[in-house]
């Protein structure tokens, strides 16, 4: 007897379990899918039917012109294409600083490595909210307030320790005589960094890079504090910027920028939605 | 002799060797990197969380405890308080009730399980803001969900969630509820697939109920999966801050105001960055504090 | 390359895992250690290939001391138990890894691999991944990689293990045709004493960390050093029973029988030890003494019986020739003769073995 026979049916044969659990499941899925659809069967409404009572609840007419109105209100290229750079910016020095790192902590046995970790560890309850003051201060003293390399390396530093306990799981799971067949083999310390380990660690590269990215692509607070210039906005501050200034009236324009943001992020998590929960669920076996 | 001298000369001089240098110049960058922009604003934080600002040229004064007096005795860092706890219900205690449900629902017998899965964790990688905006815009006056209620009949007049001070906070934790569901469900089904079939099934043979293969089996195998989400949901709350901010910024009369958005209000919007730092470490200790006494409550040493 | 290890300790926190080893391995000799998991014999082998440090002690090639260099610089080849061939490059890659960073040319490298590849008949996978290959093939290309490298030293780590028992047997023949082909020194760890015997020139016996003998294939069976070499080499297992040596009558007398001591016998023997194969089975009336057959295992070429003998505790093995037969409750007759006992004394060490078949063999010409 299987296990899915075990919980499929009631020793009775009635199968209510199977029921409760496709409506449980059903109701979810509602719960997701309604906001996600109401935001861009939104976008989709000409004035007329933004802010009446009952709603429309499906666009009709529909229309995108929300969009191309609301792309005249602002630099929106501006701040997607900040956005952009500052994520993946941030993607890449995350990575290049914590695989190595996580390397040393997964493979090496040495004095201090224990502590290191704990420390790495420690570093993941600071609610990073606390360090925007010193921060600031910080980033003035070095000229980076209000850049956008300013913000990269900060979010560098924040999700460093993430990511480097993300790869740490990744790279535990190796066979150690993997290394020790390339160190004997004389194969130098770099080369089998690069051409034995990254090679066999890639999807957990792809996971971590992909929730860095996604983190950093929807990070809101930091962005808000540390980019004053309208023209350096990241996408999330820019929506809440137009959200302020044109407030309920243009909720269609709203809800098109809304969209749009959104949309990078969904199409990187539906290409790549294994890695994705893998990292998630990585996260669950530190 | 001189065989045994021989040797002792060749230890002494390949024994620095032993120490091996190559983990400590992998984590170098890393080292530099948290050395100056974690460590360094840390202690500085911490350094300014004594002093007071005392002329706009940035010049400051120690001035003992009294930052920290000054959040303690501020009346709003206590309705702040109250309603982070009241808010992590909702970041923490609600998305995990439901996220083991749903794990449990999808984990075993369900067609199309990795969909679902996908499914349901969308909401995590919508932009906080955008998921802000959103409800804001279902939880109007002339919203989706008034125009349900009323429809229903549950309410006669359409509320006003977002600018009631009974119902702004749960409106923000309605979107929490949407954003971070998927979150931990997906950490809970990962442990749920660890979980081996045959204790299943011996306990089905052995003629256990439902509820005692939950109670006895699921949930004492799933401790490590539920304190990991219960620390990331600790430490999430304490970090919350964009979710009020989009759709309440706190109000009305700071009926939603968290620990976190009350902090940047001390420091950003008052510019008192002498009680922000020791705000800062309060929230700190907090998060430090709730986490140990969940690692301890649940008897989990593996962090 | 001769290797030299001298007074090497290993000691992982509390547990001492190799205990104050010396030995020589001679250049060009294929050595094996051999003993029980947890004896000391990989961690032996790490060291010599500088994947571990030794706590103390200093280990030499070619009496330069390495004691502390890196597995780089030892210039060493090793297989590894799970053969640790790398999944993401193909069985050619493989075995170019390590040659690549090197001054050997590209046409030398591609000359070493074909010729390598058509010694151990892998020429057609080269091409391939290391997970679409099998097992006996994986571990032919982990040689590969190896031998590639023209090491001067060849420390093979259980390599066969992994394998099934056919394969096993072929491999064995392989490994040892192997060796007289590239005559490199060669070290092998294994814990399956048949593969020590059978492929070594040497065996070194290890047990707790402590080296117990160190010699041919041939000493370590007919003149074990103590009761731990005894009991582990051979199969089945040396009989050990209970004695004592009665001076005066030059006899060894246990629970349950007596028997005439060989002439060269003295002091103190508290064990007596018979292999299985020693033992003859003989008419009730003609034997030393007489004992029940309790199980009869037909292998074919031999066969098996153990025995129970009144007056032991322990029941006793017996090896007969395959045609013989013998079913359980049979009464039979066992025959020791006294030349090829094995006596301990109180400290298990061994203070009488018979003669080597090989010089005895010299004596009667």
């Amino acid at each position: 007897m299987s296990v899915t026979d075990v919980f499929a049916t009631d020793q009775d044969g009635f199968p209510w379990e199977q029921i409760v659990r496709y409506v449980a499941v059903s109701l979810a899925a509602l719960f997701v899918l309604v906001p996600l659809y109401w935001m861009v069967a939104t976008s989709l409404k000409d004035p007329s039917q933004i802010g009446i009572f009952p709603p429309t609840l499906v666009p009709s007419p529909a229309t995108v012109e929300p969009y191309f109105e609301a792309w005249e209100t602002g630099p929106w290229g501006q701040w997607f294409l900040n956005t952009m750079l500052i994520s993946g910016g941030s993607t890449i020095v995350t990575l290049a600083i914590a695989t190595p790192a996580a390397y040393a902590l997964a493979r090496f046995d040495f004095p201090g490595s224990n502590p290191i970790y704990l420390l790495f560890l420690g570093l993941l309850m600071i609610p990073a909210q606390i360090l925007l003051i010193p921060l600031y201060n910080l980033l003035s003293t070095l000229g980076l307030v209000d850049t956008r390399l300013g913000l990269i390396l900060v979010y560098s530093t924040f999700f460093l320790a993430f990511s480097i306990f993300l790869l740490h799981s990744f790279m535990t799971n190796l066979p150690e005589s993997l290394e020790e067949a390339a160190r004997i083999g004389g194969i130098p310390e770099w080369k089998i960094f690069f051409q034995v380990i990254l090679p066999l660690v890639k999807s957990g590269l792809t996971a971590t890079g992909m929730l860095i990215f996604v983190f950093t692509w929807n990070e809101f607070l930091f962005a808000l504090t540390f980019l004053k210039s309208e023209q350096l906005y990241t996408i999330s501050v820019g929506l809440q910027s137009f959200q302020g200034i044109h407030g309920a009236t243009v909720y269609n324009q709203l809800f098109a920028m809304s969209t749009l943001a959104t949309l990078p992020v969904i199409i990187l998590f539906a290409l790549f939605s294994e890695q994705f929960i893998e990292g998630i669920a990585g996260l669950e076996m530190q | 002799m001189s065989e045994t001298q021989d040797s002792l000369v060749g230890k002494l001089t390949t024994d620095r060797s032993q120490l091996d240098w190559r983990p400590y110049v992998y984590l170098l960058p890393a080292f530099v990197m948290v050395a100056i922009f974690l460590a360094y604003p840390l202690v500085d934080t911490f350094l300014l969380s004594f002093q007071e600002v005392v002329t706009l040229g940035g010049e400051t004064r120690w001035v003992g405890l009294d930052n920290y007096v000054a959040v303690v005795t501020d009346p709003l860092f206590w309705v702040a308080a109250k309603n982070t706890l009241i808010f992590s219900v909702g970041m923490i205690v609600l998305p995990l009730v439901l996220g083991l449900g749903l794990a449990m629902a999808i984990n075993r017998g369900i067609e199309g399980r990795s969909f679902l899965r996908s499914l349901i964790f969308v909401p995590v990688v919508v932009p906080i803001v955008v998921a802000g905006i959103v409800f804001s815009w279902l939880l109007s006056p002339n919203g989706l969900v008034n125009w349900l209620l009323t429809t229903a009949g549950v309410i006669e007049e359409p509320a006003r969630f977002l600018n009631s001070t009974t119902l702004s906070l749960p409106s923000v934790m309605l979107m929490v509820l949407w954003k971070r569901t998927g979150y931990y469900m997906v950490i809970l089904l990962a442990g749920l697939q660890g979980l081996p079939d045959d204790v299943y099934e011996a306990a089905k043979i052995m003629g256990k109920s439902r509820w005692a293969m939950f109670r006895h089996i699921t949930l004492p195998l799933l401790k490590p999966a539920i304190l990991i989400t219960l620390v990331l949901g600790i430490i999430d709350t304490v970090r919350a801050f964009a979710h009020v901010y989009v759709m309440t910024g706190g109000g009305p009369s700071n009926s939603s105001e968290i620990l976190s958005t009350h902090f940047y209000q001390v420091a950003f919007g008052y510019f008192n960055f002498g009680k922000g730092a020791a705000y800062g470490f309060i929230l700190f200790g907090m998060a430090l504090v709730f986490s140990t006494i969940a690692i301890k409550l649940s008897g989990g040493t593996e962090i | 390359m001769e290797i030299q290890l001298h007074d090497i300790t290993k000691r992982f926190d509390e547990l001492v895992a190799v205990n104050d080893l010396s030995m020589t391995i001679r250049d060009g000799e294929f050595l094996t250690l051999v003993g029980p998991s947890g004896c000391g014999k990989t961690t032996t082998l790490r060291m010599i290939a500088g994947l571990e440090t030794p706590t103390d002690g200093i280990i030499e090639f070619g009496g330069e001391d390495m004691t502390y260099a890196s597995p780089q610089e030892r210039e060493l080849a090793f297989v590894f138990q799970a053969y640790a061939l790398y999944p993401h490059m193909s069985a050619r890659k493989n075995m170019s890894f390590a040659l690549e960073h090197t001054d050997i040319s590209e046409e030398e490298i591609e000359q070493r691999i074909s010729e390598t590849a058509s010694m151990l008949g892998i020429e057609e996978h080269l091409d391939k991944n290391p997970p679409a290959l099998s097992g006996g093939q994986q571990q032919r290309v982990a040689l590969g990689r190896s031998i590639v490298r023209d090491p001067e030293i060849f420390l093979l780590d259980e390599p066969l293990s992994n394998l099934d028992a056919k394969l096993r047997v072929k491999m064995r023949a392989e490994l040892q045709q192997l060796h007289r082909e590239i005559q490199t020194t060669t070290i092998y760890v294994t814990h399956d004493q048949e593969e020590a015997m059978t492929m070594s020139d040497r065996v070194a016996i290890l047990n707790n960390g402590d080296l117990q003998q160190i010699d041919t294939p041939e000493v370590v069976y007919s003149q074990p050093a103590n009761r731990f070499v005894a009991g582990f080499i051979g199969s089945p297992s040396m009989n050990f029973l209970d004695c004592r040596f009665e001076e005066s009558s030059g006899t060894i007398q246990t629970d349950a029988f007596t028997i005439e001591a060989p002439s060269e016998a003295s002091g103190d023997i508290t064990t007596l030890g018979v292999r299985p194969e020693e033992l003859t089975i003989v008419p009730t009336r003609d034997g030393d003494f007489s004992a029940e057959v309790t199980v009869f295992e037909q292998i074919g070429a031999y066969n098996i019986i153990h025995l129970a003998v009144d007056g032991l505790d322990e029941g006793i093995v017996a090896q007969v020739d395959g045609s013989k037969h013998f079913d359980a409750g049979d009464t039979v007759g066992v025959d020791i003769d006294p030349k090829h006992v094995h006596l301990f004394d109180a400290n298990d060490e061994a203070v009488y073995n018979p003669p080597l078949a090989s010089e005895e063999s010299t004596a009667l010409v």
